[in-house]
């Protein structure tokens, strides 16, 4: 696979992936900023923003807007995150240009009709009632605010109720203005596309974009060390549990060591390490994963399951032996060659189809790698050592900094000593 | 106006079908963008085949099949497939158990090999079946028990069907799951699993013949098992009246409506049915654009959200399923006069050419990006045969698509639409001054 980095006639820079198997062409971006710049009180508006993006731009009311959408036979998304808003353009080569004109629209005319933010926000609250209250939604929000306290991370990205009544047509306008500029674009483009129309492409999409982002300064930040225990008590047979700590960021040479740590105490498949003790010797669990999470402004290492409320206690002491088992060094080279084997030979299959390569792309531009990192990721996840895995075992996984948050009803004991 | 058709310019992708001696149907897929195969083996039984008291079995023998073989020891199964960069998975419906890998094309052999071995060689002990059994009760919490949204679905469910097994939860009823044991499993697994009632789909950087020639040398070797036999379940009888059903859930803060008919599928439906009940129900529930969204949402505002859609993949029957949840301070009888209201709407004036064009265009559209990932487009395959359905009616969809009339159209939603066969559903809060989700600080270890 080759991976271009063109510039438009505009200045507007892009990965491109030729690829002409098929007449379609699929379009990742992200505009950084995010949840992180929703203003204090207003929580939720970056989420707010992305629902309303397709209710209405320029002349088109929002049915207007989503019919052309399906005239066109075009895919367009608009993903709120906490530290990117991103979209997506999916469209057969014959409609391209017209995808074009209609999603700039959305991003430099987006209408915020009262009537239609009304509707959305009622959506909105819905979600607060209704899913929100998903135990696996509130033991990760919950999480986040014993980690994050007092950071724009500690807030969740749908914000409150309270926080969702408090936004105005007006903050929706602005918030456009501040975000969507050329100077905090990241894009990906992949299929039936050669560089001079990927070029004019992105002039009509973008083009007319101001050039510069008027962005809140995020802080880094790590989470809270020296452990917390946390539960928001629900009524429900089976409690959720959340449970993470600090890690390192992708700039550090201990994060690809790392990634292959997370891999075996909790990763994909059915042979971590965590789904043997808890799932296959014991029946505990019916998942249990760990995994580094992808941030900007922090590190952090987070895994999740669900037990039997009477089996919380139980199933924690294990994820807490299993840890201090890997912090110990009690790493095998036949562990570590399995893991590597996995990570460096399963990672094509994640190139399964336009979309997938072009958000697989876009995360590695986010991320500050270049264009060639995905050729170079194979060598580096080679050269990890054992010696590595246990260094970086030592001093990240520390059940001591364990923040474990829990939905349900558990039944707890205190927690023994490895 | 512009009028991209889809079908028109995909490139004709033809799926190419074999049989094997021993009755094992095949059908390879070629998609050489990337050095990569998907390769399924989907078994013609489900969750709806099992005896109707060991509901969950189909699932549960599902999950003992990554437990060993003679050649394949304990939590082996993944770990090689893993070491050779593939991803794998299986998943049970009410029509079918289908087991799957994605892999580097060089290693197809090999996970063909492994896939006949287990076909006919798994081992139990005791011990690893009480275990899994477990996991499935911890699996059937975090699915069910633990949504209120899904606790209704699966009463709906229980509701519709009078007599065929499809009543039945695919994960089975908490109390069956307990009771299931090895011998359950290996007799269901003894009785249905045989390449006489299977078949392979591979999709990807292959020919035909490479996966012949693989095929033969792994599948080929198992002899047909006679005693399987074409599946005969229980009929419904005909249904004389609308159900009705509410659930309370302290959980639930804005009440839902939900609603199911009974329908034919796209196995069983006759003359283009099913086709015209796709388009219809693209026409009432798909997005905000649907009938169901402008009404409910943006022109009478009692709902929050509204949505339906019809799926016509089932052997023995298909279901329309819609539902809405109400704004917080509107109730949901008014929710469902005006689902009704769009409803008897559509049934006397049918739809809109516009309506419909713009439904084919959405539909051919979808089915082009889907053709797009190579599990998708052998997933098409497996689904549409396993339920006895042909490669050219797969691959005419988008065109047969394009032929649905008007006329078609409002006549499914005449004969289909009809609330005797029909479950609605009520999601509402309970009152209680049970505890509600405060955080409370336990301890800190």
């Amino acid at each position: 696979m080759d991976v271009q980095t063109i510039t438009s006639p505009g200045g507007i820079e892009a990965w491109l992936v030729e690829d002409y198997a098929a007449p379609m062409f699929v379009l990742h971006y992200a505009f950084k900023g995010g949840a992180s710049q929703d203003p204090i009180g207003k929580e939720g508006l970056t989420n707010f923003v992305a629902l309303m993006l397709q209710q209405g731009a320029g002349d088109l009311t929002a049915v207007e807007f989503q019919q052309r959408v399906e005239d066109l036979a075009i895919r367009v998304e608009f993903v709120p995150g906490v530290d990117a808003v991103s979209g997506s353009i999916e469209a057969l080569s014959e409609t391209r240009s017209e995808a074009a004109e209609l999603v700039n629209l959305a991003l430099t005319r987006p209408r915020f009709d009262a009537e239609t933010v009304e509707r959305a926000r009622r959506r909105l609250l819905g979600f607060h009632g209704g899913e929100a209250r998903a135990p696996h939604l509130v033991a990760n929000a919950q999480w986040n605010a014993v980690a994050f306290a007092g950071h724009p991370y500690g807030r969740e990205i749908y914000g409150t109720e309270a926080s969702v009544n408090r936004i105005t047509p007006e903050d929706l306008r602005s918030y456009c203005k501040r975000v969507f500029a050329k100077d905090r674009l990241k894009v990906v483009a992949v299929g039936d596309i050669t560089v001079d129309e990927l070029g004019v492409f992105l002039d009509r999409l973008f083009g007319d974009l101001p050039a510069n982002a008027d962005l809140v300064e995020v802080s880094k930040v790590s989470p809270v060390t020296g452990g917390r225990l946390r539960v928001a008590e629900m009524d429900v047979p089976q409690s959720v549990v959340t449970f993470g700590m600090g890690a390192v960021s992708y700039d550090s040479p201990d994060y690809i060591p790392a990634h292959v740590l997370s891999h075996i105490f909790g990763g994909d498949g059915f042979s971590s390490r965590l789904i043997r003790e808890l799932r296959v010797k014991r029946g505990l669990v019916h998942f249990a994963s760990t995994w580094l999470e992808r941030r900007q402004h922090a590190a952090v290492f987070r895994g999740r399951m669900a037990t039997r409320n009477d089996t919380v206690s139980q199933s924690l002491q294990i994820v807490r032996d299993e840890m201090q088992k890997l912090s110990d060094g009690h790493l095998s080279q036949e562990e570590l060659d399995d893991a590597k084997s996995y990570l460096t030979r399963s990672y094509p299959l994640t190139f399964g189809s336009h979309s997938k390569i072009a958000a697989q792309l876009l995360d590695h531009s986010m991320d500050g790698f270049g264009p060639g990192f995905f050729e170079t990721r194979k060598a580096t996840i080679a050269a990890v050592s054992l010696g590595d895995l246990k260094r970086v075992a030592k001093h990240l996984l520390d059940p001591g900094n364990l923040i474990i948050s829990i939905a349900g009803t558990p039944t707890l004991q205190p927690p023994r000593n490895a | 106006m512009l009028a991209p058709t889809p079908q028109g310019v995909t490139p004709e992708r033809r799926a190419v079908q074999f049989k094997l001696a021993n009755g094992m149907d095949a059908v390879v897929i070629p998609d050489h963008r990337a050095p990569v195969v998907t390769h399924m083996v989907w078994y013609r039984v489900g969750a709806a085949d099992g005896p109707s008291h060991r509901s969950g079995l189909a699932h549960f023998l599902e999950h003992l099949m990554f437990k060993s073989t003679e050649k394949i020891a304990d939590g082996a199964f993944p770990k090689i497939v893993m070491e050779l960069g593939g991803q794998l998975n299986a998943f049970t419906s009410q029509d079918v158990t289908v087991y799957h890998e994605r892999i580097a094309k060089e290693h197809l052999g090999q996970m063909m090999a492994m896939e006949a071995d287990r076909m006919v060689n798994l081992r139990l002990t005791e011990e690893e079946v009480a275990t899994e059994r477990n996991v499935i009760i911890e699996e059937r919490a975090s699915r069910y028990d633990n949504s209120p949204n899904a606790r209704l679905s699966e009463q709906m469910n229980a509701a519709l069907y009078l007599a065929h097994p499809y009543r039945l939860p695919v994960i089975g009823w908490a109390h069956d799951i307990a009771q299931l044991s090895r011998e359950d499993a290996l007799s269901f697994y003894k009785r249905y699993y045989a390449p006489n009632n299977a078949i392979l789909v591979v999709a990807g950087d292959v020919t035909p013949d490479e996966v012949r020639d693989l095929a033969v040398a792994s599948y080929g070797k198992i002899p047909a098992n006679p005693a399987v036999a074409s599946r005969d379940r229980a009929k419904e009888p005909p249904h004389e009246v609308a159900r009705r059903i509410t659930l309370q859930d302290k959980r639930v803060a804005n009440a839902t409506f939900q609603r199911s008919y009974l329908t034919p599928s796209y196995a069983t439906a006759e003359s283009g049915a099913a086709l015209a009940l796709s388009l219809l129900m693209v026409i009432v529930g798909d997005g905000a654009t649907g009938r169901l969204f402008r009404r409910l949402v943006v022109e009478d505002k009692v709902a929050a959200g509204a949505s339906g859609g019809y799926f016509g993949g089932g052997f023995d029957s298909g279901i329309i399923q819609m539902q809405a949840v109400a704004l917080p301070n509107r109730d949901l009888g008014d929710v469902e006069a005006a689902v009704d209201a769009v409803l008897d709407e559509v049934r006397e004036n049918g739809v809109t050419e516009l309506e419909l064009n713009r439904a084919k265009r959405s539909l051919r559209a979808a089915y082009t990006f889907e053709s797009d990932e190579q599990e998708k487009l052998a997933e098409r395959y497996g689904r549409a045969l396993s339920v006895g359905r042909t490669i050219s009616e797969i691959e005419g969809w988008p065109a047969a698509i394009s032929q649905v009339t008007t006329d078609d159209v409002k006549a499914a939603a005449l004969t289909h639409l009809d609330i005797r066969r029909s479950v609605t559903g009520h999601l509402l809060p309970e009152i209680t001054n049970a505890r509600s989700a405060q955080p409370r600080q336990v301890s800190a270890p």
